[in-house]
């Protein structure tokens, strides 16, 4: 059970409206239309949620921090390059795990409790190949 | 039940004190009592909640409030009842008062105190500048 979740501090998250909408502030950002944008999102605790986001172009990976003024994008991707990779996962603690999307984005927390069976890899695979058919 | 309705009468809309000269069951009826206004106490937050927009017993309302409804109404109930076993309370309004709407506050604080070390673990993503 997570005590904190208690808390109206979890309403102080962006909607996911609003996280579609943060892709538009990256430098790597083409224009794609952000209103049919995917969400995985991977990662989620009192005060972080870590999303991927996929345009028809690119995968952006972005980090909504209720402390911070706006979700961050941290880094963005051709999603032909994310297309069929194997995900490498490694545990961290009871209830996050690593995974490296790919050789350039390694070490992202993902939470082990949204994933139960471990499927990390195949629901990210799922992700980007049915964003690809969009 | 008529001796525990009775007993809540006395309590709640005669504003006298229950002992043994005037109930069978003292007890229950200070304990339940308990519950009851502890509901109440939730009942409120959730109206302030949304009246406001904050909750003073700083709970995130949702589903989550029945099982705030249903768990603060036990504990006061317990508490209610450890009072009694302890003797450390009339069986009065004044007390039900004290206890359905200070254990929900003890819960809240508990909560808050776990929450906060769950936090301070909490590993946390690095915000680089974007690559």
């Amino acid at each position: 059970m997570q005590f904190s979740k208690f808390f109206d501090d979890y309403d102080k998250f962006r909607s996911e409206a609003d996280i579609r909408s943060a892709i538009a502030t990256s430098k790597n950002y083409g224009g794609e239309d952000v209103s049919k944008a995917r969400l995985f999102k991977f990662f989620d605790t009192s005060k972080q949620r870590s999303y991927l986001i996929a345009t028809v172009q690119k995968v952006y990976c972005l980090v909504d921090d209720i402390r911070e003024n706006e979700p961050r994008v941290i880094w963005s991707e051709d999603i032909a390059k994310l297309t069929g990779i194997a995900l490498e996962i490694y545990d961290k603690t009871d209830r996050t795990g690593l995974v490296d999307f790919g050789s350039k984005h390694k070490n992202w927390l993902f939470t082990k409790a949204m994933f139960p069976n471990n499927d990390i890899a195949s629901r990210f695979n799922d992700f980007v190949s049915s964003s690809t058919e969009n | 039940m008529e001796n525990l309705l009775a007993g809540l009468e006395v309590m709640f809309f005669n504003l006298e004190i229950v002992n043994n000269t005037n109930n069978e069951n003292p007890v229950l009826v200070f304990s339940v009592a308990c519950a009851i206004i502890g509901a109440f106490a939730v009942v409120l937050d959730f109206i302030v909640y949304h009246a406001r927009g904050a909750s003073l017993l700083k709970l995130r309302h949702g589903w989550m409030t029945l099982f705030f409804l249903f768990g603060w109404s036990f504990g006061a109930l317990v508490v209610g009842w450890i009072g009694q076993v302890v003797d450390m309370f009339l069986v009065s309004i004044s007390a039900a008062i004290l206890v359905g709407f200070s254990w929900p506050i003890l819960l809240t604080k508990w909560l808050e105190e776990r929450a906060e070390k769950e936090q301070q673990e909490e590993p946390e993503q690095e915000l680089v500048e974007e690559v």
